[in-house]
């Protein structure tokens, strides 16, 4: 199973962000780039909310995703945000993982609204990394506002979690990127005309 | 920003400092409380009051039929409200109806209604009238505000609607249809009572209220509005704590 993108081309307001971008993910890849450069609109055009001026995108048909933002709901717990899209996940397996990435009973119990940034983007991460029956995973800068020691567990846990799906991961930090060991591409370096 | 709700200390001196001032204005004004009734007096009439099956007997009469009333319009709002939101050309349809409604007096509607209605069922039907535009535009608000980013994390992860209808949607909705039905709560038992002195149904709080203005019985009707303020606070009380506990439930809230 591979993500096959071919001549994508978008723009907003006529100004050009993707321009004729031909790129095959047979695997797990980490995709940098300058801001603006269309990361995040690759990603949103690959999961269907955004659609592109030309071109085309095949091998995505579940993908498990971490949104820029963490849209978690903020009245239930994290274990339940990740169990609410993981399609018969049980729930003791998200809470197992939530504390294998720093989660307390307390914090545990806690709705996600009153949990941390950093707590946040880590059950955002892990709703994509848990979700059941996802054939492609999209993380857009999933270790935001988490610390050093928390970016190398987060980045050891997404390479088991992934075990090997096709994955594009949008980062900035390039010592993430080295921690999860992917390959990378430079997005700015793709694009063409 | 909210205003911070006061202690309730506070409030209740608020509230004792209205009562003394009422009963200085009732002492000045004279004439055995003719023009405006001593809260003693007020107390005194209540006290008269509760004792009788009558009273009991007004009360259910107007609850039940303005509750009724209120129940249908709360209905007939969320369905209206949901379906406005989905259809932009219903919303438009509905739009002139509801502006005519939230303008109109209630004796004007009143006396349409009377032609169309038994005079007892005509708290049924002007509560409704006057709660369906407040619950519809609470819906049509809460459907504007709920979280978009959640909806399209939804769709992309293809969650089945009962869980978007339950996590995402009724979360979105709850806070604006809540107020909305607090505030309607209150409207409903005015516009009700309001339709009975004009309509006069028997056995009616609005009748009673009637009566003891043209037997000049200001105490009694001070006393019956005490009644009607009172069950009015108490039911919105209920409403709202009605409402906290099925947002609890229905949304799977996290209970600290």
């Amino acid at each position: 199973m591979s993500i096959e993108i071919s001549g994508l081309t978008k723009s907003f307001g006529g100004r050009p962000v993707l321009r004729g971008l031909n790129l095959t993910v047979d695997g797990p890849l980490v995709l940098m780039g300058p801001s603006g450069c269309g990361k995040t609109t690759l990603l949103r055009i690959l999961m269907g909310v955004e659609q592109p001026d030309a071109g085309t995108v095949r091998g995505v048909s579940r993908p498990a995703v971490v949104f820029q933002e963490n849209r978690l709901c903020p009245q239930l717990t994290a274990a339940a945000n990740i169990c609410l899209t993981g399609n018969g996940l049980d729930p003791a397996r998200a809470r197992q993982e939530l504390q294998g990435l720093g989660f307390g009973p307390e914090d545990l119990a806690l709705p996600a609204g009153e949990l941390s940034g950093g707590q946040k983007r880590r059950a955002a991460l892990l709703r994509a990394l848990l979700c059941q029956g996802a054939d492609t995973l999209l993380l857009d800068e999933p270790f935001t506002g988490m610390d050093a020691e928390l970016v190398a567990d987060a980045a050891k846990v997404t390479v088991r979690l992934t075990a090997g799906r096709p994955a594009l991961l949008v980062t900035h930090d390039a010592d993430a990127a080295r921690l999860l060991g992917w390959p990378v591409v430079r997005l700015d370096e793709l694009t063409t005309e | 920003m909210r205003a911070e709700r006061p202690p309730r200390w506070q409030t209740l001196l608020a509230i004792l400092i209205w009562v003394v001032l009422w009963q200085l204005a009732a002492t000045a004004l004279g004439h055995g409380g003719l023009f405006l009734a001593t809260p003693l007096q007020t107390l005194r009439a209540l006290a008269v009051q509760l004792p009788t099956a009558d009273f009991w007997h007004r009360i259910a009469f107007s609850a039940l039929r303005i509750l009724a009333g209120f129940v249908l319009a709360v209905i007939c709002g969320l369905l209206l409200g949901a379906a406005g939101a989905r259809w932009r050309w219903l919303r438009v349809f509905i739009g002139p109806v509801m502006q005519l409604i939230r303008a109109m007096p209630v004796a004007s509607f009143v006396i349409l209604a009377l032609l169309w209605v038994r005079s007892a069922n005509l708290s049924v039907v002007v509560s409704f009238t006057h709660v369906l535009p407040v619950i519809y535009a609470g819906v049509l608000g809460g459907i504007a505000d709920t979280d978009r980013d959640l909806l399209e994390m939804a769709a992309v992860y293809r969650m089945p609607a009962v869980r978007r209808l339950r996590y995402i949607w009724l979360p979105g909705v709850f806070p604006s249809f809540c107020e909305s039905c607090i505030a309607a709560m209150g409207m409903c038992w005015k516009s009700g009572v309001s339709a009975e002195v004009i309509g006069l149904p028997d056995h009616s709080v609005g009748d009673a209220l009637y009566r003891a203005k043209i037997t000049l019985s200001t105490p009694d009707v001070f006393a019956w509005t005490l009644v009607i303020v009172l069950l009015s606070a108490a039911l919105s009380a209920l409403a709202a704590r009605g409402l906290r506990w099925a947002k609890a439930r229905l949304c799977g809230e996290v209970r600290k």
